[in-house]
This record gives structure tokens, C-alpha cells and sequence, in this order.
């Protein structure tokens, strides 16, 4: 049985597992990076460290987020480094069993399934686990 | 076990530096080869290692150190003289040493250096002949070989009480600290450590109480201090804690050691508690960087008057803690007499090191990083600018060449110098190296300043050196200098006049952590530019039309104090929305100046640099990023890369030439054209100081010449239109004046337009010797004439150039 912080990205759910998320915070102000990859959207000042900023939207080549929909901030910790991820919205904390597990399914678009581990089908609702080391490389 | 780790870290730890002080004995030895003192230090030294490894059951390591031992008895004895052979025997043994140390540390174990061959080495210079003092000497030996052993044998005690428990210490300690006093006089270093041993394991308080005075015993004899008296530089590198107020009484009682005074102060410190402390302070000065400015804002006199005190503390503070991690650079030129002797006798050069500045302090993590590309810049001047001794007296310069280390504190930087007095760097043989490399175009060359020809040098894959030595010359250098110098915010200079010698200054930050910078916004954001790179802010009067930027095509320059300074709009450069810029901030780096565009210059602050993330990095313009006092995350701009990036496409390869468009290409020259009499004439930019308009009504005429009073000087006029025969000065209310300046003369030019600055492809001239001109070229596709600067300058002052000195001369010449 494995915990998933969950969250929506353009109305599918997303689960990263526990281990990795260090905190969910309200968006910060955030300070652009001239000329760096459009995934990266830009720095934050986290108790004083400055933390990257990928807005996981981008990553998954997803159309931009409405001007209305304020994104949440979903911080990992990846090769000690603490990255923070932009989501559209903060989901619970699910527990999944292995024997819902699927691998991704191949409806996906490349993209997404390069980014994705696998699924858990959950009860009316499919959950796409995400590979934070690559969403964030 | 553990404690048996720790006793062992600490043998290392104390035994490098011991190290370090037998190579520069050694060194010192060979200049004063009869010095007691010395060999004296020496001897200790490695009886001690000696001493220590065989306690801990190192056994190779105690066979080498006891043969040299042995034959360090006979030098310090007088039954052997010291000589080079002996000097090389002696420190290949320090190297021999080193090894096994070095290997204890990385795996535990002893390893497998060779110690067969350095044994033999040394016995072999045993077998040979004595010194021939030898014998006369013999007999006052014996007393203090008599002495030695009782040494020894107090040492050897020693080492078995400080195996004791702390708990059955105390009598033992007594005796301990008694023999120690007894040896204090003669003692030197050594000792001290030991007591600090013995003291750790029986607690302090204890171990001073024992320290009675009774039991400090009277001076050695004479002939023993005269012998044993500690090198006035042993001590000093390293004084641990432990010598007490009767034993520094003893010392000066005896007058043989005045140094330890100090040692009752310092203790060791493991390096990750000093970075962490560094960090918290970092943060603090964040914090209070936030407060100020919040309390601002605040009407809250309370909160003022506490902001302020924070202010003051934390500033204290931040100094208190940086000064925990300064060590003097001493530490590092320590190696360097050792390493400029080895390569000076390997490479047959006769070369003399002299360090000025010994004492100057950088932080611990710098010195750290500053090491190799310093080694690597004097094992440069010994192979590639002191010349072999045959060399230098052609030269006319002494055989002995001398290699000059300075430091000094200047704007809040350590300048380190490397100076050589050797043959200097050839800007032909760079230039001939460029072309054949294919790193530079020889039109890129023909053009390339002196300065430009020594940039080259930082050129990766650059090497000159006509064969590859063991030493250097195999093409990993002086870029890597130079990247290893900026990856910690510092800069490299380099300046050499041919048949002089040359410099290398290195310009660091005083320390890593904390940096002062410059916070500037451009469309909205704030950004940080070091001050390491800062020269001056120029305020641009924007609300003129004519803001000073001129263009040439489409690059941007603008005239300061008649030097045309390369300009890169920081907006371009980040590819944001451009605004009007208000302020140019000269900044300096890749050996060149250039100015920086800016919408707003905010404040100067205090930063603290955190890392960026390696993604950030590869985008090649900022070299950190930092939290502002209100919060917001700034980039901190990485100038350096910058200037490479934006505009300096001259230093890159030539394929990469096509993307001048912002740079101004020097290939081509630059030509102010003027019109007079309805001509276009060019006239190089280059010496033009300024453009002015002068009244007519105040031109006098002194002795036959038309002269103005400008900045309280007497400018003589000529009027371009009668020196070329085109027309007669006519009666306009205004003249328009290009001034050119050399040194303190100026001279004006009335011409009736300022028309263009373009640029002048130089092989694009055909000859037409008409009167004043040297030629004519086309322009903007119009024929240009070129005016003879020089005749018609000499044509109104005749002494114009006599000033200027003998590169000028040879530059107008060049441009005829």
C-alpha cells in the first residue's frame, strides 16, 4: 500500500508518492528566469532558499492555465535539491493498494506517458502516478 | 577504536603541518646550510613523526623517518655538512613521508609506498664522506649526544604516559608538564602539542594546577640551547593551546623562544561547524536586511531604534564569523618555496621567491580554491618566463631571476600578484599560435590590441610553449586559471612587456558566502551585478534627445572621457521588453570594459549567493541567485559570461564571426565624418576627445592663429576648409569643433557638418595624394576622403605630439 499526495492537472489526477513531497504551499510570488526552458517558471523564496519553480502544465505540453485558476505549489525534493511543481489543484492524500496497479495506459500522448510510472485505478477514477525525477530533469 | 581514529586524525592533521615546516627548513637550510637551529627543528620533527608512527604501530613509516633521523643527527652533530645531494635525499623523504600519510588517511593503511628506495638513497649519502669538521667537532658532540638521549628517552616517555587512562593521569601529567618545562627552552613546537595530549585527556583544570613553578627548572646549559634553539618560524604556522604562564616565563627568561606568547588562545575548530555558522549568519543578514527595511517605512521609533542595533550587531557579527575563516595566505605560499626550487633545478633556471604580504587573510574555503591556479601560475613564471641564467645575462639582467608574490587588500578584494622579471610573453608568437590554431582570423589579429593578444592566452587549448615539458605546456592552462578564478567571483589580469616580465594578478572576493552587489531592475525585475565587475555608473540624461549613445551600425557605444566604451542593452541580453535606459554601469571583465544598459540602478546590498540549480546555470548569464531584503528572489548576473556572450566575438573562434552584429568589430576602424566645403571627409574616431560648438564671436587671434578659451586652456582653431583648399572660413554665429586631445594639448577642427560615424574597412583605401588627405575610401556608398590627421594637426601645433609617447607616435604612423 503505497500514499500518493494527489492533485489535478486539466481535469486528470496526478499522485506523486509521499516520499518525495516535502510541502504543499499557496503559490508564492515568483521571480522570472529570462531565457531559461519554458518549463521553468522562475524562482521562489522559500524561509530564505531559493527554490526552482516547473510549472507541471508545461511539462506535459498542457494548454496554459487559465488566468483564473491560481495554481498551487507542490514542493519536492529531488537529488537534494527542493524543486517546487505548479498544479491547478490539491488533491488528498490517497492510499493505494499494488493490485490496482496498471502501467500507463496507451491512450496517453508521448509526452505524458514519458513523465508517467504507471496508474492506480481508483474507484471511478484514474490515477496517473507521476515520475518526479523526470518531470523536473 | 574510536579514540584510537581520533588520536591518529590528529598525528595527520599535526604531522602534515610538521610537513609543511620541514620543507621550508629544508629549503631555508640549503641558503644557510650551517644553521643549528634549523637542522635542530628539523631533527625534531622528524623524531616526533618518528616517534608518534612507532607508537601507533606504523612501521614503514618509522623505518624511513628513522634513517633520516640518523642521518639528520649527524648534520645537526656537525659530522656532515649539509649539500645538495643531501638537501634532494632529505626532501624526497618529506615526499616518502607524505605518501604514507596520505595513505593512512585515505584507507588506514600505511600502503604500499616505495620506502626501499629513500631508505637506501639516505644510506647511501651516509656511506659517504663526512663533513671535514667532523672531527673537531666530535668531542663537544658527545655532551650533546649525551643530551639527545636523555631527550629521547623524555620523549619516549611521554608517549607511554599519554597512553595512560585520564583517570590515573594526574601525578603522570605533573611529571609530564615537568619534563616539558624542562625541555621548553629547547623544545620548540613539539612539546607544547604533546602537553595539549596530555592535558586533553586529564581535563584542563587539572593539568594547569600541576603546572607548579617549582618545578621549572633553570635554562639548559648553554651549548644545548645554543643547539636545540627552535627556528623562530617553527612555532608561529601552528600554536596550539597548552603553554602556561610559567613556561612562557621560562622562555623569556631564557630569551630563546619570544613566539609562544600567543598560544594560550587558539583552539581547533572542525571547518563544517565555521561553514554552518557562515550560513546562519547569511540568513541573519537576510533577516536583518528585511526588518531595515521594513522599519523604514515604520513611524515606530522602537522599531527604528531596535533595526538599527540589529543592523549594527549582525554587522559585527557577519565580521566576527568571516574573520573565524581567514587564514593568512601564508598557508598557501608556504608550498611554494619547494615548488619554484624542485622545477627552478629541474629546468636549470636560478630563480629567487619573494613573498610580500604574507600576512594578508582570505577566507579558508577561497585559499582552498585559489591554491592550484596559483601553483599553476608560478610553476608558468619559472618554465615559461624566467629565462635559463645564460639567457638573462645576454639580456643584461641578473642570472639570478626573481619571482615576486604580492597580496594586498585593495576594494575590498585580496589582490594576489604573480610577478616574474623573466622574458615577457611575445604577442607575435600568441598571435602566429592563434592564427595557426584557427582560434583567430589573421585580419582579427592585425587589428588585435596588445591587451587583445594577452587575452588569447586565456584561449582553451592556447599553449605556446614551443615543446611540451613535464612541467607545463600541454594546453590545460591558463584557462582553467582563469575559470577556476571566476567560478569564485574573482577576476585574472595579465600584463607583460616583452624582455620585462610579466604579471598575473588575481583579483578575489574577500569572501565566498556574502558578496557586495549592485541591484539594478530591467522590465521590472531586479537583478544583482557584482561589484567585483563594477568600474562607475553613468547617468544617461534621457530626456534629451540626444542621450550620448551613439550607433555604430547597429551596435551600441558611448563616449566616456573620449574612450569609446562598447555598450550591451541588458534587456537585449535577457530578451526582455526594452525601456529607455537611464544608466550605463561600466563594468570590467575578460580584460575589457564595456557598458551595461540599465533601466534603474536600486541600491547597493549585501547578498548572500545560493546555488542555482545546474539547469539555470547552462543558461550562461547568471551566476547565482539571492533573497532580497524584501523578500524577492533576484538573479545574480554572471558578467563575465556576458561579456563573452554579447559582445566580445573577437575572443571567440573565428567561424562564430558572423554574429557581430553587437560588437563593435576591430578589424574595422572607426571614421567620425564631417563635411566641409561640401566634401565628406573621414577622420578616425579613435583620438577625437569631443564635439563642440563654439561661438564665433569669441575666436581671438594670438600670434597670427585663431584660438578659443575652452576649459581654461587655449584651444588652437583650424579651419579644415583652408588647410584642404575647398573654401575660406565663412561667417556662420557658431563653429562646430571636433577636438582632439593628446596628454594636455588639444586642438580644434572647424568643419561645417558632423555628418556620420561609420565604420572604415582599412583595405578598402586607395591612395590619393592630394594636399591633407591620405587618401580616399567609399562610405556608405559616397567617396569619403581621409584626412592626414597629423600634418593638419602639426599644420596648428607643431608640438602637438612631442608629448605622446613613443606608441602613440607609432599608432598615428600606422594609421598614415
Amino acid at each position: 500500500m503505497s500514499q500518493y499526495v494527489t492533485f489535478d492537472l486539466e481535469d486528470t489526477l496526478y499522485g506523486v508518492e509521499v516520499g518525495w513531497v516535502q510541502e504543499v504551499l499557496r503559490p508564492h510570488s515568483r521571480t522570472r528566469i529570462p531565457r531559461s526552458p519554458a518549463t521553468v517558471s522562475g524562482l521562489v523564496n522559500l524561509r530564505g532558499q531559493v527554490v526552482l519553480t516547473v510549472d507541471l502544465r508545461t511539462r506535459l505540453e498542457l494548454a496554459p492555465r487559465p488566468e483564473d485558476v491560481e495554481p498551487m505549489m507542490v514542493v519536492v525534493q529531488v537529488g537534494g535539491e527542493s524543486v517546487s511543481l505548479l498544479v491547478d489543484r490539491i488533491g488528498d492524500v490517497v492510499g493505494a493498494d499494488d493490485d490496482t496497479y496498471a502501467p500507463p495506459p496507451d491512450t496517453l500522448d508521448a509526452t505524458t506517458r514519458a513523465l508517467v510510472t504507471g496508474a492506480h485505478k481508483l474507484d471511478g477514477q484514474l490515477l496517473l502516478l507521476l515520475d518526479v525525477e523526470r518531470a523536473v530533469a | 577504536m574510536d579514540e584510537n581514529q581520533e588520536i591518529v586524525r590528529e598525528f595527520l592533521v599535526e604531522s602534515y603541518e610538521n610537513l609543511d615546516q620541514l620543507d621550508r627548513d629544508l629549503i631555508a637550510l640549503e641558503s644557510e646550510p650551517g644553521s643549528r637551529a634549523l637542522l635542530s627543528s628539523i631533527f625534531r620533527t622528524v623524531h616526533t613523526i618518528k616517534g608518534t608512527s612507532g607508537f601507533l604501530g606504523m612501521t614503514r613509516l618509522e623505518r624511513v623517518t628513522h634513517v633520516g633521523e640518523s642521518l639528520l643527527v649527524e648534520l645537526r652533530d656537525g659530522q656532515r655538512s649539509m649539500d645538495q645531494p643531501t638537501t634532494d635525499v632529505l626532501l624526497s623523504l618529506t615526499d616518502t613521508v607524505r605518501a604514507i600519510l596520505s595513505s593512512v588517511e585515505a584507507t588506514g593503511e600505511e600502503g604500499e609506498a616505495d620506502i626501499d628506495a629513500v631508505i637506501s638513497a639516505v644510506e647511501a649519502i651516509q656511506a659517504g664522506p663526512a663533513g671535514a669538521e667532523a672531527k673537531g667537532a666530535a668531542v663537544e658532540n658527545e655532551a650533546v649526544e649525551a643530551e639527545q638521549s636523555e631527550q629521547v628517552a623524555q620523549d619516549e616517555q611521554h608517549e607511554q604516559e599519554e597512553t595512560l587512562e585520564p583517570q590515573e593521569a594526574p601525578e603522570l601529567v605533573e611529571a609530564v608538564v615537568a619534563s616539558s618545562a624542562a625541555e621548553a627552552p629547547s623544545g620548540g613546537t613539539r612539546t607544547s602539542k604533546r602537553r595539549i595530549g596530555s592535558r586533553k585527556k586529564s581535563g584542563g583544570e587539572k593539568s594547569r594546577g600541576t603546572k607548579v613553578p617549582e618545578q621549572r627548572p633553570a635554562p639548559a646549559e648553554p651549548p644545548v640551547a645554543a643547539a636545540a634553539a627552535p627556528a623562530p618560524t617553527s612555532a608561529p604556522a601552528k600554536r596550539p593551546a597548552a603553554v602556561s604562564e610559567e613556561t612562557q616565563a621560562a622562555s623569556r627568561a631564557t630569551g630563546s623562544d619570544t613566539t609562544r606568547s600567543a598560544s594560550d588562545t587558539t583552539i581547533r575548530v572542525d571547518v563544517d561547524v565555521l561553514d554552518a555558522l557562515m550560513r546562519q549568519v547569511g540568513e541573519l543578514v537576510l533577516t536583518r536586511n528585511q526588518i531595515s527595511r521594513i522599519a523604514q517605512g515604520s513611524v515606530e521609533q522602537d522599531l527604528v531604534r531596535a533595526a538599527q542595533q540589529l543592523n549594527l550587531i549582525a554587522g559585527e557579527l557577519q565580521e566576527g564569523v568571516m574573520k573565524t575563516r581567514m587564514q593568512p595566505i601564508e598557508h598557501l605560499w608556504s608550498k611554494m618555496p619547494r615548488v619554484v626550487r624542485d622545477l627552478a633545478t629541474s629546468m636549470g633556471r636560478d630563480v629567487a621567491l619573494e613573498m610580500i604580504g604574507k600576512d594578508t587573510e582570505l577566507d579558508r574555503s577561497l585559499l582552498e580554491a585559489v591554491k592550484d591556479p596559483l601553483t599553476h601560475l608560478v610553476r608558468n613564471a619559472v618554465d615559461h618566463g624566467i629565462e635559463v641564467p645564460a639567457d638573462r645575462v645576454k639580456a643584461g639582467k641578473p642570472a639570478k631571476g626573481t619571482l615576486t608574490l604580492h597580496a594586498y587588500h585593495s576594494g575590498g578584494q585580496v589582490v594576489v600578484e604573480v610577478r616574474d622579471d623573466g622574458r615577457g610573453v611575445d604577442g607575435d608568437k600568441l598571435a602566429a599560435a592563434a592564427v595557426r590554431k584557427g582560434l583567430k582570423t589573421p585580419d582579427q589579429i592585425a587589428t588585435a590590441s596588445p591587451n587583445d593578444l594577452l587575452q588569447l592566452l586565456f584561449l582553451p587549448g592556447f599553449s605556446t610553449a614551443e615543446k611540451v615539458t613535464n612541467v607545463s605546456g600541454r594546453g590545460v592552462g591558463m584557462d582553467v586559471v582563469k575559470t577556476k578564478i571566476e567560478e569564485i567571483g574573482g577576476t585574472v589580469e595579465l600584463e607583460s612587456v616583452m624582455g620585462e616580465g610579466t604579471t598575473c594578478r588575481l583579483r578575489i572576493p574577500l569572501t565566498l558566502a556574502i558578496m557586495p552587489t549592485l541591484t539594478v531592475a530591467c522590465a521590472g525585475d531586479l537583478y544583482a551585478v557584482p561589484q567585483v565587475n563594477l568600474v562607475e555608473l553613468v547617468a544617461l540624461d534621457s530626456s534629451k534627445e540626444d542621450s550620448g549613445v551613439e550607433h555604430v551600425h547597429s551596435a551600441p557605444v558611448y563616449r566616456l572621457r573620449g574612450e569609446l566604451l562598447p555598450l550591451v542593452s541588458m534587456a537585449e541580453v535577457l530578451g526582455v521588453d526594452a525601456q529607455p535606459p537611464t544608466v550605463i554601469a561600466v563594468l570590467q571583465a575578460e580584460g575589457r570594459r564595456f557598458g551595461l544598459l540599465l533601466d534603474r540602478v536600486v541600491n547597493t546590498e549585501e547578498i548572500v549567493v545560493k546555488p542555482l540549480s545546474s539547469r539555470l546555470k547552462s543558461i550562461g548569464l547568471y551566476a547565482g541567485a539571492t533573497v532580497l531584503g524584501d523578500g524577492r528572489v533576484a538573479l545574480i548576473l554572471d558578467v563575465q559570461a556576458i561579456a563573452r556572450t554579447s559582445m566580445l566575438v573577437d575572443v571567440q573562434p573565428a567561424e562564430t564571426g558572423g554574429s557581430d552584429a553587437e560588437a563593435v568589430d576591430r578589424s574595422i576602424e572607426q571614421v567620425l565624418v564631417v563635411g566641409v566645403g561640401g566634401h565628406r571627409v573621414a577622420m578616425p574616431l579613435a583620438s577625437v576627445a569631443r564635439l563642440e560648438h563654439v561661438l564665433a564671436s569669441s575666436v581671438e587671434v594670438v600670434g597670427g592663429r585663431q584660438v578659443v578659451q575652452y576649459r581654461d586652456t587655449i584651444l588652437p582653431l583650424l579651419h579644415l576648409g583652408t588647410l584642404l583648399g575647398t573654401m575660406v572660413p565663412h561667417d556662420a554665429e557658431e563653429l562646430l569643433v571636433v577636438v582632439y586631445s593628446n596628454g594636455h594639448r588639444s586642438v580644434g577642427m572647424v568643419v561645417d557638418d558632423i555628418l556620420d560615424i561609420l565604420d572604415d574597412d582599412v583595405r578598402a583605401h586607395s591612395d590619393t595624394a592630394d594636399s591633407g588627405l591620405v587618401g580616399s575610401t567609399v562610405l556608405s556608398g559616397v567617396i569619403t576622403e581621409l584626412l592626414d590627421v597629423r600634418a593638419a594637426i602639426l599644420a596648428v601645433d607643431p608640438s602637438f605630439y612631442d608629448e605622446a609617447d613613443a606608441s602613440y607616435t607609432d599608432l598615428v604612423g600606422a594609421i598614415r
